[in-house]
């Protein structure tokens, strides 16, 4: 579950590094009222948010064990 | 003394009084005055790093960028939440050691892993170098902003002098905990600040943001995608790589004392999942500069955009607010450079004999590059606007150093990656202050990447070649 989850994080990556290459997302266009390269770039960003948590709440953390809570 | 001075004044003071409640006595512990003890949870934490994301650059800057550049601007939005997808995993694995060995700069972790003062030295000095004029950024940004809201540039001098006279004495007295105290109510005012100037800025003037963009669609498509020019799909990417990079390795001196601050793995983990959402708040002065896309005179000046706008629309005490929030963005950001410099200074550049007299110097050290920054702010502000280009640029030389420094094995030794740190250094002022032509747009910290990681490379097979092939675990300095 765990390299599923770290793998999801390479979406996000990828798809906000090819943001202008993307014919789709560059032009002047507008989605939910926002430019299409802003909304494209909000809605990846929280992803990573997202796919983040999946890892931190889904998987056991070793290093974890013994050290002070936060 | 007009209405946005006073509410501007009594503001700056507002945020130095909660600098200094941060701590109730002062120390004299660097460990302390720098991380806090390491005892930051991820709350706290959360503010200070947060700090790092939203700085006038992001008040005024970001306003101007998407004026000037139209959705080229949002090059800034992922890279630092990309960058926290890999510090999710090393950040924690920075902190352990950094706990471990006692740690507390950049230099320190540096000096440790390859048993080498040389290689902490060279990383503080650019370090310092290359940091003054980011602190002077804050300081003119600061100017910049009382100077548009009142029209007078004694003010702006004023208000300068007054805010770093406030942001020396807290961070003298309280250091990481004033800086984390006062982030707080920054984070605050500036989210209310930038909501309440998202709403009522488009809506004055186009009747709304769905409007304001519909009108730049019509009359202006060009600044709704990356396209060829300064801001082509080259910059783009090149800017969001570099940026991402430097901000990943911790390149930027003064992010070590936050992450170093936090009590636990946990803390630091939480932080990096939360903070890329929060970052999505740097699109509400993108919109404004939008705004000012459609509503200011052609060639207006960019960081001028959203104060200029925000004068147009709100009452002087308003205004005054909002020189509030731009000072906060300046000070408390100022006060995270401040004391990572100090830090490099008294840890890594000169020595001392006893943690006394390392105190005393760091203290000494606040004044001096503040009080630097200040005269150079207020005398020769463009005299550091060169430096400056290369603060992103030189300070992503480090990359090399750092990310290797990572592993627990010794790959390469400390020789070929200063080579690579010189040779990248020298790159970047060539690139930068020479009259290249054939790079285009291409960010150019990335491409001086290119020869540093060569010679590191080369150093390395060297080095093992002469060695006779040995990779040895870090020992400690």
């Amino acid at each position: 579950m765990k390299k599923l989850y770290v793998g999801l994080l390479a979406l996000p990556a990828l798809a906000l590094c090819l943001t202008a290459f993307l014919p789709f997302v560059n032009k002047a266009t507008l989605w939910l009222g926002l430019p299409s390269v802003m909304t494209w770039s909000i809605i990846w960003v929280v992803l990573i948010t997202v796919f983040l948590a999946l890892l931190e709440w889904g998987t056991h953390h070793p290093e974890d064990d013994g050290e002070i809570s936060a | 003394m007009n209405t946005t001075m006073v509410v501007t004044v009594i503001g700056l003071i507002v945020i130095a009084v909660l600098g200094f409640l941060g701590r109730r006595t002062p120390t004299n512990s660097m460990d302390e005055w720098t991380v806090g003890g390491r005892g930051f949870g991820a709350v706290t934490m959360w503010f200070l790093q947060a700090g790092e994301i939203y700085t006038t650059f992001t008040f005024l800057g970001m306003a101007g960028l998407a004026y000037e550049g139209g959705v080229g601007a949002l090059y800034a939005l992922p890279y630092v939440p990309l960058a926290f997808i890999g510090l999710y995993f090393l950040g924690p694995i920075v902190w352990r050691r950094a706990r471990d060995r006692g740690q507390l700069t950049m230099s320190d972790f540096l000096t440790d892993f390859y048993n080498s003062r040389w290689i902490g030295l060279v990383a503080a000095i650019c370090g310092v170098v290359f940091l003054l004029p980011y602190l002077q950024l804050q300081i003119t940004g600061l100017g910049l902003a009382v100077e548009l809201a009142t029209g007078s540039k004694s003010s702006s001098n004023f208000s300068m002098v007054v805010a770093f006279v406030l942001t020396v004495a807290f961070v003298l007295w309280a250091g990481i905990k004033g800086v984390a105290t006062t982030s707080y109510f920054k984070d605050a005012l500036m989210l209310v600040v930038l909501i309440v100037l998202v709403v009522a800025i488009p809506a004055h003037f186009h009747g709304g943001i769905g409007p304001t963009f519909t009108q730049v669609l019509h009359q202006h498509p060009d600044m709704l995608t990356v396209h060829s020019g300064t801001y082509d799909r080259g910059w783009f990417l090149s800017s969001m790589l570099a940026s991402t990079l430097g901000v990943l390795f911790l390149t930027l001196p003064h992010t070590w004392p936050p992450l170093l601050s936090a009590k636990s793995p946990r803390a630091v983990r939480r932080n990096y999942i939360f903070l890329p959402v929060y970052s999505v708040g740097l699109v509400l002065p993108m919109i404004i500069g939008f705004v000012g896309i459609m509503s200011l005179k052609p060639g207006s000046n960019d960081n001028a955009a959203l104060l200029t706008l925000a004068g147009q629309t709100f009452p002087d005490w308003f205004v005054g607010v909002v020189v509030v929030a731009t000072a906060a963005t300046a000070m408390v950001p100022a006060a995270g450079l401040i004391i990572g410099m100090a830090s490099l200074i008294s840890r890594n550049i000169i020595p001392t004999r006893s943690p006394r007299a390392q105190f005393g110097l760091n203290q000494g050290a606040v004044v001096v590059v503040t009080l630097l920054a200040l005269v150079l702010a207020i005398s020769r502000p463009d005299l550091l606007a060169n430096l400056l280009l290369l603060t992103y640029s030189g300070l992503d030389q480090l990359i090399p150093a750092i990310g290797l420094a990572l592993f627990v094995k010794r790959f390469v030794g400390v020789w070929p990656v200063l080579a690579g740190l010189v040779v990248g250094e020298a790159v970047v002022i060539w690139l930068t202050f020479g009259d290249v032509g054939f790079i285009g747009h291409i960010n150019v910290g990335i491409l001086a990447l290119i020869p540093n990681l060569v010679v590191v490379a080369i150093g390395g097979l060297i080095e093992r070649a002469v060695k006779g092939g040995v990779v040895t675990e870090a020992e400690p300095a």
